[in-house]
């Protein structure tokens, strides 16, 4: 009951900043961005009142090192991910290689999750274990309410880490069987393409790394459509 | 001659007015209607930060400074690369391959940044980028000067300001010596007995490569892993 609660309160304020964009963006965006507020709030109320993942991000200009919420980063030229393909493509058979791929972004993307997760500068206390628990992959497909509020606060989440961060544009479909997540714009399929498989091996841990990471359990994802191929968007079902 | 003068005036000048910068120059290099139609060099010396002059593209999942597409990762993908090409590859293999990306990314991101246009007036890019750009920093004072801001500022707003550490060159030392103070590799890969800065090894040589217009190479000669205040690479020519 307490929970259901719980997810309306936030659904509502969710909807509602959502249904009013030109207060976030004149009025609360300014807050979000103020000296003195700012670093007391977290980062997904941040976002919600409109701060872009950049006006997030803290920077200690003299020791050279940028951050979001406690999770330390580092910007790359987006040609490491042809670079990544190319040097392993040149050393190993095809199916190593994307094993390798995989679990690169597997690891990095759990190590993120957690240390986002164990800072406790992302969301409130109360807010993490309505998304971050064992059974939230079954508990969407049976409660409406849940999956709409999960989908909500991952829509913000990977509006600060992938479209802000360069990897293009992640939707979830978490009521569907299996669970798929659909990337826009990939930057591997954008280097690595055309081609007659698919290419995102690297995002594919990154998309089972995610999915690990929230639920407690060790699963894997797998890419069954690419735009590499010709498909408009790179598809992702997650396996349980 | 005389238009280094006048921008190591302008520069020098800049770096003596922080507030000048800071309370006027900047909030108009980061006007919408100004920003978009000033280089990033200009953007950066009035004032704004790295982050601010990224091109951000929500709706595609896109970022990018100056027409360089860029992405984020978190910090801990450098040991996670050392740590899988370790189980693949030997030691020396592993060394080759991490510089090799290193090299690679970064001398394609110089490339890019030339051919975009963005970065600075097409008038100034040749007294930085040619191949005897080093011959004159050591033998001449004013070029020197004027290197030392433009290099700063590159550094600045690629490495300090992307998480990777600070960086200082020493020009007229032979080799060339670049000093990093905080690195990722030797943070996440240290203590060590040898260098482990193999990525940013290549990151630099790659840098010089496209500065020169020549390759070069870079080794690490000592190491933050090892236990020295910083890591300094040589480069080749």
């Amino acid at each position: 009951m307490f929970k259901t609660i719980q997810l309306k309160t936030w659904l509502t304020a969710m909807e509602f900043l959502e249904n009013h964009p030109l207060l976030v963006r004149f009025f609360l965006r300014p807050i979000a961005k103020s000296p003195f507020l700012s670093r007391r709030l977290m980062v997904l109320f941040r976002a919600y009142m409109g701060a872009t993942a950049f006006e997030i991000h803290d920077v200690d200009l003299e020791q050279g090192r940028i951050g979001i919420g406690g999770v330390e980063e580092i910007v790359f030229g987006a040609k490491i991910i042809e670079q990544l393909h190319l040097v392993l493509g040149s050393r190993m058979d095809e199916e190593e290689k994307k094993e390798i791929l995989y679990e690169l972004g597997l690891n990095l993307c759990k190590w993120e999750v957690s240390t986002a997760l164990q800072g406790g500068k992302w969301a409130p206390g109360l807010l993490v274990p309505l998304i971050a628990n064992s059974t939230i992959l079954d508990d969407m497909k049976d409660d409406p309410l849940l999956a709409r509020f999960f989908v909500k606060v991952m829509d913000m989440v990977s509006r600060l880490i992938t479209d802000e961060g360069g990897w293009g544009h992640l939707e979830f479909e978490v009521q569907s069987e299996p669970l798929r997540v659909l990337l826009s714009n990939s930057q591997e399929a954008s280097w690595l393409g055309p081609s007659d498989k698919p290419v995102c091996h690297l995002y594919t841990g990154i998309v089972a790394g995610y999915a690990s990471a929230i639920s407690g359990e060790e699963l894997r994802a797998h890419e069954v459509e690419c735009k590499a191929m010709g498909a408009p968007k790179c598809v992702f079902e997650i396996d349980r | 001659m005389l238009k280094v003068k006048l921008m190591v005036s302008l520069l020098d000048f800049l770096e003596r007015h922080p507030l000048l910068v800071r309370i006027f120059l900047r909030p108009i290099a980061n006007a919408p209607l100004i920003s978009g139609r000033l280089k990033v060099m200009f953007r950066a010396f009035m004032g704004s930060t790295a982050l601010e002059i990224h091109d951000v593209d929500v709706a595609n999942g896109r970022i990018g400074i100056g027409g360089v597409d860029e992405m984020l990762f978190g910090s801990e993908f450098i040991q996670i690369l050392h740590e899988t090409f370790a189980e693949l590859l030997d030691e020396e293999e592993k060394k080759r391959v991490l510089y090799d990306i290193g090299f690679k990314a970064c001398y394609y991101e110089g490339e890019e940044a030339l051919k975009k246009g963005r970065w600075a007036p097409k008038a100034l890019v040749p007294l930085i980028y040619n191949s005897e750009i080093v011959d004159k920093v050591r033998t001449d004072p004013l070029m020197a000067r004027f290197f030392e801001h433009i290099e700063r500022m590159v550094t600045r707003i690629i490495l300090n300001e992307g998480g990777w550490g600070h960086i200082d060159f020493d020009f007229k030392s032979k080799p060339i010596k670049v000093m990093l103070y905080n690195s990722q590799e030797a943070r996440y890969m240290g203590p060590s007995d040898k260098p482990v800065c193999q990525f940013f090894a290549g990151f630099i040589a790659g840098h010089a490569s496209s500065l020169f217009g020549e390759r070069v190479e870079a080794r690490e000669i000592s190491c933050r892993a090892m236990g020295e205040p910083c890591c300094t690479f040589e480069i080749d020519r």
